[in-house]
């Protein structure tokens, strides 16, 4: 075949060269706009998130909150954006209570735990079984493996009881592990974050959700008929509004300067065991 | 042997680059499905959290009757984010059945129902 040696003309390449401009134009517009798009729904996924981790963990932390007469109120300090209370980290029933020593029984039908109990920070409460209300010990020594007195695995919690302490408590008692956390609000410039600490250790404050929102963090405490709750021994409720922001820090191209969104949830959270 | 040197046309080529053009402009267009679907999760999310609020509410009147057992009052909510409750309890030999049911603001997202029952206290 005769190869054509003829060119283009330069009208035919200005036309060329003006159609793949225009394309080009079109593909950067609707590649730019999904990917600022994109972004804008990955933050606002990351901020729904943070709301919904931040609504979890203060449910978590005040549905197993209760109060008696001995072991006082689980819920130690109410504040307008600050709480700290006993979360319990283990739960089970005693086979056995003898005083400088509580036996739990270890059967997994029997105890339940979110990590294994730690001398010095945590607590242990035991319900008395001749009248409805805890006793509170510490725990002094690392828990170990032992038998109940009936031979099945035991887990032995060595706690600071002597025997009048004990009145009460014995096979059958049920048993709460817990430490004292703080759930609070907290800056850290130049966000705000939600942020959960362990009051039995020197650990900072670790964050958990956010960023959130100047006033994100709003707790409004209730008595069983819906008044306001002031002192912790008559909280049965706490209404909960969270309010997260959007990041935006280092926003490229379109993101450039965008101010963060805000969005919030309320929740309702009942104690578990109502004064 | 003579080499074939026939390359594209002009025209050829640009026919390739507008199909190319066509093929990202539609994949862009797939990322309207995903927002919608974030949006319906964001709203599915928002029903969890008002009957889980509202089954404390009414588990908590519940208690406040304490000794007696007289089942939470009935009702409708529509709430800041455009999710509407109704919900309603009814007393049955001891215990009180709750019957709670959301709906999203969006189409997107389904209306959900919380059927429980609480033993009086």
């Amino acid at each position: 075949m005769p190869l054509s040696r003829r060119g283009l003309s330069l009208l035919e390449l200005l036309v060329a060269l003006t159609l793949t401009g225009l394309l080009a134009m079109l593909t950067l517009n609707v590649l730019a706009h999904g990917t600022l798009h994109l972004r804008d729904r990955s933050e606002r996924m990351a901020q729904e998130q943070s709301l919904r981790s931040a609504s979890s963990a203060l449910r978590a932390t005040l549905e197993s909150l209760g109060h008696d007469s001995a072991g006082g109120a689980d819920l130690l300090t109410q504040a307008p954006a600050a709480l700290s209370a006993r979360a319990v980290r283990a739960a089970g029933v005693l086979c056995s209570a003898t005083p400088g020593l509580l036996v739990a029984r270890a059967d997994t039908a029997w105890w339940r735990a979110l990590r294994d109990p730690v001398a010095g920070r945590d607590s242990v409460l035991t319900a008395r079984l001749d009248r409805p209300t805890w006793a509170r010990f510490d725990l002094v020594a690392t828990p170990s493996g032992t038998r109940c007195p009936d031979g099945t695995p035991g887990i032995a919690l060595p706690v600071t009881a002597d025997s009048l302490a004990l009145v009460g408590v014995g096979s059958g008692s049920p048993l709460r592990v817990y430490e004292n956390v703080e759930l609070r609000l907290y800056s850290s410039s130049p966000d705000q974050w939600l942020g959960l600490r362990l009051l039995g250790t020197t650990q900072a404050i670790q964050p958990f959700a956010g960023p959130m929102a100047a006033n994100g963090l709003a707790l409004s405490y209730q008595k069983v008929d819906g008044s306001p709750a002031l002192f912790t021994a008559e909280v049965a409720a706490v209404a909960v509004r969270l309010a997260a922001l959007t990041e935006r820090a280092g926003g490229l191209g379109l993101a450039r300067g965008r101010a963060p969104r805000l969005d919030s949830l309320d929740a309702f959270v009942a104690l578990g065991n109502p004064p | 042997m003579r080499v074939h040197r026939a390359g594209f046309t002009l025209l050829e080529v640009l026919f390739a680059l507008l199909v190319i053009t066509l093929g990202v402009v539609g994949l862009a267009g797939t990322l309207g499905p995903l927002a919608a679907l974030a949006a319906a999760g964001r709203a599915q999310g928002r029903v969890a959290a008002v009957l889980e609020s509202r089954m404390d509410r009414m588990r908590l009147e519940l208690f406040a009757s304490a000794p007696g057992c007289v089942p939470p009052g009935s009702g409708t909510q529509l709430h800041g984010d455009g999710v509407v409750e109704v919900w309603s309890a009814t007393a049955r030999a001891g215990m009180v059945e709750l019957l709670i049911a959301a709906q999203p603001p969006r189409t997107g997202a389904r209306p959900d129902t919380l059927l429980s029952t609480l033993a009086c206290p």
